[in-house]
């Protein structure tokens, strides 16, 4: 087998080793085995086309055809000619089954399963990168490239799960490009003859040649700095949590990584399900004892805030769902109501926590797998996810007036749990709002109702969903600079905000109201999901507080204790604004200038004009941005050519002497006519200027340079072999008898038309230089390229050799073998 | 102290144009016996002007004898020949002291070393024994025979010939005896023009016969300080010494170039760059000189003589890849051969 089937061979390995990671994306590994043999089926007739000695283009020809032969069979459509030759209607369900993958994308969550779009998508993409492999490594022969492709899909598990993935099929992918380096490297080498090491033997094949000793400790330590850098980002989030859960000593904790690694993206799913292009029904709630006002459905809770955000909780504690749950720890005082629901839980929401409402008493008609944690009072299990669920809850109603809270006595910080959740991150824009808008109120509630008040349009806030789901400490700053995005920030900021004025807060996960209703069933889509803010008063708990203003969203629903907060009865109008495919309420203007117009007008329209003026400003930004970039992209594009005009300026400039001397003219160029000076050190420099010029001209002009050449002998072969004549030809023997002078002779020569000189021989290289050439050595001058590659790797190899150098001292010094047994020395 | 008495006997440099008419003289009448070998001539030329030895190795019957003859005729002064053969002995060639019955004591009678051109015939016909007589007279340029020093004459120059093809009751010449000599050169067959041309000239009697001397020993020594007085640039000189020293570094070279070789290459240069009108040596001339001055000396190793590779085609093949040195060239940054010490921190007495 010849190195270019052998290298085949490992190419089609590689690519599907590279596409591997969909293991975490697909259930099954049915897009394994198509992917396989799709690879297998192009590879084998590749082989066979390069054993048959085709033309280069052919294989990758041949490869295509049984790639498109091979999909054609996987998915066939029944109007195939002979049941395998792909027709017009082949390619139209290929169509077909491209366009349901892509809405199907968005539908479904990982792991999918064996959808048929979503087969021969991923069918498809390995096909594809196994041909721009091969194409890479074994048609161009540069494997390096071939990365690229690979990278293209191994990346797509990376970004398209949200769950942690396991790091084998990554690891495998990465060997397999390895592989293909490696190979081809080794073939590159044999070409020269036989590999060699330091002591004279030969090396195997696979073994690695001594000499590259260097290099792998410099693999090696760069390897080790890398994992030492990134590992705490790479390593998945769960991990790290359930390491801290471990060290918490928590009995019951929440199981594996993975599952837990679900909380951590509850933004990224929020603001996700909020921008899908349709309604999708989730939960159906049927409100059984008829409650006239029932709150949030709420499953998770965030509760640890750090400088990137909220984030949730390991949770450590929880109880079976079946012993029973606490009653809330109400005030005596307070009025209650117990109520009853049932819900029932569609495919489309597959999670671990249960939507429950808030301050359940009972759950029913759910199993033991889920536990009950009363501190976040979420009911989440490490086995199942909630999709096809249906069960009841029971839950407690407490009517709670603004003056029940004002007489709420403070927090007892004695509390570490609570304690922890009353501090913020340092954040000077947090700081300010907190201390203008807390000023002179007293109690906790009026605190967070000044707080509260602040994230309403009259401040110029403005609901869009379209800001994306981050809530770290600059995009809570921006946000409160800006005053857009969606109820996840909202929430966000605002416990933020009421952290830092050292009250308990923490953000809420769950459904709002709204939907369609029949009769007391309520049906909840992926457009209700909906984030808020819980607040702890001391004797009555947790209390939600929806900082997300009530025009904006459907379903919003007003609490006891908060009246002026909105209107409790669902606008019509709004719940169609939640409910409307992409249900980006703000897309057109903005909330606040459509729904309020009445009350601040002047406020309003200020808003408006500072929006055109920014976005002026900022288009402005933009162009300046982008053309400054072109000019930097065209300046470094431009470099070389600069560079190399610059020199030439210079030398020639200098070969030109001080001034025009009277020197001989062209046709009298014999040395014994030229003056001799008296060892001139400027005559020197000129001449050596103006051959240096003249050998960077032919370097330019692709004329070839020999290092062991001297200037009498370049010069014999400028005239014989490159053909130089008349004025040339004169030009180039005085540019050699000066230099030659210049280097050798007691005294130079001076006085000749250097300068001329060298222009007459550029002038006859460019006019016997092909177009590509003259172009090339305008503007990307291979002199200059040259110089600039040697002076890299000679700083390159400089730096590697000091590096192996200080590598071997240490070894010598650390070495265990030189202690316990020396070595004859060498 | 020997070399600076024999400097001051030299005289005054030639000037230009007079070293030029004088050379070209010689030139000119060693051709009329040696058709159409110009630059063989001017080689053996430049090797006498250097102070050097000469050794003519070819196949019989191209001119080597002819040419040794030529070029000694040529130069008014005293000529020895001696014919090389195994029943020679060491002291046919010094010299040998005499009892002298009339003075009742030993005198010294010069053997055949005591000339200015000494034209040694077949030298590898002798024995060993015999070939070592010279050694000393070639690089030390005197004859010690019974405790007494005779110094020669200058110029003093061995042309030797011999033939490479026939190895039969030959005696290779030693390594010693082949490093003293400046240069050797092959004669090589004339070309078609030139051999119906000799058949003209020497047809009838020996053109040998007809040449007369065109220059004397003094004009000699005036063209031998016209040649030391050649400039030799530093960046000429290091080329010098980085091709004798890639000799020794060779890969297919069991022994390189000796520092004499280093000496007689850039005196060889020195008189070359001369010849051709010039007052600096060029590394073309270094470049040109490789192969006579250094092919002779060096010994290739196994591998490459089963490859068949003449040393010859290996000095040409090191000089062709070499660099030329300049000092504006900053070091290759593929050359891993350690950087040369700064400093004073050299090794004081060389290990094994």
């Amino acid at each position: 087998m010849n190195q270019r089937k052998h290298l085949t061979l490992i190419a089609a390995g590689a690519a599907f080793l590279s596409a591997l990671p969909l293991w975490n994306v697909f259930e099954k590994s049915t897009w394994a085995i198509q992917s396989f043999l799709v690879v297998a089926a192009m590879c084998g007739v590749a082989l066979l086309v390069r054993s048959l000695r085709a033309p280069t283009w052919a294989p990758t020809a041949a490869m295509v055809g049984a790639g498109l032969l091979g999909l054609t069979w996987l998915n066939s459509s029944s109007e195939e000619y002979l049941g395998i030759i792909p027709s017009p209607g082949t390619f139209k369900h290929f169509g077909s089954l491209l366009s349901t993958a892509s809405t199907e994308m968005s539908e479904y969550a990982t792991p999918v399963g064996d959808r048929p779009g979503f087969l021969f998508l991923a069918t498809l993409g390995v096909a594809v990168v196994a041909l721009i492999v091969d194409l890479f490594a074994v048609v161009l022969r540069r494997p390096a490239l071939a990365g690229l492709p690979m990278l293209a899909i191994y990346s797509v598990p990376v970004t398209v799960t949200t769950e942690s993935t396991s790091w084998i099929p990554f690891a495998l992918g990465a060997v397999g490009f390895l592989w293909l380096l490696v190979t081809d490297n080794v073939d590159r080498v044999r070409r020269f003859g036989r590999r060699f090491t330091g002591d004279g033997r030969d090396v195997d094949l696979w073994e690695p040649s001594p000499l590259a000793a260097a290099g792998q400790r410099l693999g090696a330590l760069g390897i080790l700095a890398t994992l030492l850098v990134f590992l705490p980002f790479a390593m998945p989030a769960g991990v790290i949590d359930s390491i801290g859960a471990g060290a918490g000593g928590g009995g019951g904790g929440i199981g594996p990584g993975g599952k837990n690694g679900k909380q951590v993206s509850m933004f990224a799913l929020l603001s996700g399900q909020l921008n899908r292009d349709k309604a999708v029904d989730m939960v159906k709630v049927t409100n059984v004892s008829n409650d006239p006002n029932p709150y949030y459905l709420r499953f998770n809770v965030l509760e640890e805030l750090t400088s990137r955000g909220f984030n949730a909780k390991p949770i450590t504690g929880g109880k079976p769902v079946g012993s029973g749950l606490p009653a809330p720890g109400w005030d005596p005082s307070v009025k209650t109501t117990t109520q009853k629901a049932s819900i029932e839980i569609s495919n489309e929401l597959a999670i671990y926590f249960l939507p429950i409402y808030t301050w359940p008493t009972k759950l029913e008609k759910i199993d033991n797998n889920w536990s009950f944690d009363p501190s976040t009072t979420v009911v989440f299990s490490s086995k199942q996810t909630t999709a096809k669920k249906k069960y009841t809850v029971e839950y407690t109603r407490a009517e709670i007036t603004p003056d029940d809270l004002r007489k709420a006595p403070a927090v007892k910080d004695t509390d570490a749990a609570l304690r922890g959740m009353m501090t913020a991150p340092a954040n000077n824009v947090v700081k300010e709002k907190v201390a203008e808008l807390t000023k002179g109120q007293t109690t906790q509630y009026d605190k967070v109702k000044s707080i509260y008040e602040y994230f309403t349009q009259a401040n110029g806030f403005v609901y869009d969903t379209s800001t994306g789901g981050d809530s770290s400490g600059t995009s809570i700053a921006d946000f409160l600079k800006n005053k857009r995005g969606y109820c996840a920030q909202y929430a966000a900021a605002f416990g933020w905000l009421l952290r830092e004025a050292k009250i308990p807060s923490r953000v809420a996960f769950g459904f709002a109201r709204g939907g369609t209703r029949q009769g007391q069933t309520m049906t909840l889509t992926n457009f209700n999901l909906h984030a808020w803010t819980e607040v702890y008063f001391q004797g009555y708990g947790w209390l939600p507080f929806d900082a997300t203003p009530s025009q904006a969203i459907g379903g919003s629903v007003a609490t006891s204790y908060l009246p002026s907060a909105a209107n409790d009865t669902i606008d019509p109008a709004d719940e169609n604004l939640r409910n409307r495919p992409n249900g980006n309420p703000s897309s057109s203007a903005g909330p606040g200038a459509v729904s309020d117009p009445g009350n601040n007008p002047g406020d309003t329209g200020g808003v408006g004009g500072s929006v055109n003026g920014a976005s002026l400003l900022k288009s402005l930004a933009v162009a300046g941005g982008w053309s400054l970039g072109g000019l930097l992209l065209v300046a470094l594009l431009l470099s070389p050519a600069l560079v190399r005009g610059r020199t030439r300026r210079t030398r020639l400039q200098s070969a030109a002497g001080p001034g025009p001397g009277p020197g001989p003219s062209l046709d009298k160029a014999e040395p014994g006519v030229m003056v001799l000076v008296a060892n001139d050190q400027a005559a020197r420099s000129q001449a050596h200027h103006a051959w240096d010029e003249l050998v960077d001209t032919m370097v330019d002009y692709n004329v070839p340079t020999d290092d062991a050449e001297t200037p009498r002998a370049t010069v014999t072969r400028l005239v014989t072999k490159e053909r130089l004549r008349d004025r040339a030809e004169q030009g180039v023997r005085l540019l050699s008898t000066v230099e030659e002078h210049a280097r050798y002779a007691r005294n130079p020569l001076t006085g000749g038309q250097l300068r001329s000189a060298v222009d007459d021989v550029r002038a006859a290289f460019a006019a016997r230089a092909s177009r590509k050439t003259r172009v090339l050595a305008v503007i990307l001058p291979p002199s200059v390229l040259r110089r600039w590659r040697a002076s890299t790797s000679q700083h390159s190899s400089a730096a590697s050799l000091r590096l192996g150098q200080g590598w071997d001292k240490l070894m010598r010094a650390i070495s265990v073998r030189r202690v316990v047994a020396r070595r004859a020395d060498r | 102290m020997t070399r600076h008495r024999t400097f001051e006997e030299l005289g005054a440099p030639l000037p230009s144009p007079e070293f030029r008419a004088a050379t070209d003289a010689i030139v000119a009448n060693i051709e009329q016996v040696i058709e159409g070998k110009t630059a063989t001539v001017r080689l053996a030329l430049a090797v006498l002007l250097a102070e050097g030895h000469l050794l003519i190795e070819d196949v019989p019957g191209v001119g080597k004898t002819k040419l040794a003859k030529a070029l000694a005729k040529s130069i008014d002064c005293s000529v020895r020949r001696i014919q090389f053969t195994p029943d020679l002995l060491p002291s046919d060639v010094t010299g040998v002291s005499v009892y002298n019955q009339e003075t009742r004591d030993f005198e010294f009678k010069p053997g055949a070393v005591f000339a200015n051109i000494v034209v040694g015939d077949e030298i590898n016909r002798a024995s060993p024994k015999t070939q070592s007589a010279l050694l000393e007279s070639m690089e030390e340029r005197q004859v010690t025979v019974d405790g007494a020093t005779y110094p020669l004459q200058i110029p003093f120059m061995v042309i030797a010939t011999q033939n490479p093809i026939e190895m039969e009751g030959t005696y290779p010449l030693p390594e010693a005896q082949r490093d003293r000599f400046t240069a050797r050169i092959a004669m090589g067959y004339p070309d078609m023009g030139a051999e119906l041309a000799m058949l003209d000239v020497h047809g009838r009697h020996d053109a040998l016969d007809d040449i007369l001397p065109v220059s004397d020993a003094t004009a000699v020594r005036r063209m031998i300080a016209t040649v030391r007085d050649v400039h030799v640039a530093d960046a000429v000189k290091q080329y010098a010494v980085n091709i004798v020293t890639a000799t020794r570094e060779s890969g297919e070279l069991r022994l390189g170039s000796s520092p004499r070789a280093t000496l007689q290459l850039l005196r060889t240069a020195r008189a070359v760059a001369a010849l051709e009108g010039r007052e600096f040596v060029l590394p073309d001339d270094l470049q040109a000189l490789a192969v006579p001055v250094l092919a002779h000396r060096v010994i290739p190793t196994a591998e490459a003589q089963l490859s068949r590779r003449t040393t010859d085609a290996i000095i040409a093949e090191l000089v062709h890849r070499l660099p030329l040195p300049s000092d504006r060239q900053p070091r290759s940054p593929y050359d891993t051969r350690t950087a040369p010490p700064r400093g004073g921190q050299q090794q004081q007495f060389g290990g094994r």
